[in-house]
């Protein structure tokens, strides 16, 4: 009987470890991270590693393109022209972020998982600057093109 | 027969969780540049201070240096130094201070380019900076 239980806490822990970034990791690759070209801003986005709502992942919208997903544990940044920017997800509802992007300027956006009515929804909320670099360290890339490059 | 205060927030929360939280009322807005109004001095938020949006949230807005951008009829724009604000109602807007004689008047968003008034005003511990 206890083995029956050790291996449905297994395949409980594995089920929910499926849900998180696995890539690599900010500190690992903060060197190999590309300059800004000059007009365009960076934003970055990021959620913690919790295990709250893992399972829900909605697509990162920014101004109305898909830019990547929102992973536990995971980042990925984006770099656009200076200007006015809406960032959202959307899940039983959309949840929206609206910022401006100077030139030359990094902005970090978190997402979080709240609790909805049928399911979660992903929240979108500027971070500050300094919190945001401390929170990077241990999160993994989720980013196509860096992820490329990260590989070379 | 007034709801409590705790009442007013689990209404608020329930609220929030249920998707029906209030959106933040916002008229468009054009800010007139910094460079072309003037004035140039930041201000020293003295005390981080507490407010309450009509939306009924509420939200700190950090002590600190506030520099302004530009110049509405409604007051001065002033944006954060090295950190960021937001206001949160149904939706989240990065949020600059606009104050008119040491008083908080309400918000611009940048990334709307809007202006959302305080129906109540609330007086800010402003200080000079070089």
């Amino acid at each position: 009987m206890k083995s029956v239980v050790r291996l449905l806490l297994a395949g409980f822990a594995v089920s929910l470890m499926a849900g998180c970034a696995s890539g690599v990791k900010h500190s690992e690759m903060a060197s190999s991270i590309p300059t800004l070209k000059q007009g365009e801003g960076r934003v970055y986005f990021m959620r913690s590693a919790s295990m709250f709502g893992a399972a829900v992942q909605p697509d990162i919208r920014l101004n109305g393109d898909v830019v990547g997903e929102s992973k536990p544990g995971g980042f990925f940044f984006v770099d656009r022209p200076a200007g006015r920017y809406i960032a959202s997800t959307s899940t039983e509802t959309e949840k929206t972020l609206s910022f401006a992007l100077d030139d030359g300027e990094t902005k970090y956006v978190k997402t979080y998982p709240v609790f909805g009515v049928v399911v979660g929804r992903v929240v979108l909320e500027l971070e500050t600057p300094e919190k945001a670099k401390t929170a990077l360290t241990d999160l993994a890339y989720t980013g196509e093109a860096t992820k490329t490059a990260a590989v070379k | 027969m007034p709801l409590s205060s705790r009442v007013k927030s689990s209404l608020a929360a329930l609220a929030l969780c249920a998707g029906c939280a209030p959106m933040i009322q916002t008229a468009p807005a054009t800010i007139e540049p910094v460079s072309s109004s003037g004035n140039t001095h930041g201000v020293m938020l003295r005390d981080t201070t507490r407010i309450k949006l009509d939306t009924g949230y509420t939200r700190m807005i950090p002590s600190g240096k506030w520099i302004p951008v530009g110049r509405l009829s409604q007051g001065t724009v002033y944006r954060p130094v090295g950190t960021v604000f937001t206001i949160a109602a149904r939706q989240v807007h990065e949020a600059y201070l606009v104050v008119h004689e040491k008083t908080l008047v309400g918000f611009y968003l940048p990334g709307e380019s809007s202006y959302t008034p305080l129906s109540n005003a609330v007086p800010l511990t402003l200080g000079e900076i070089e």
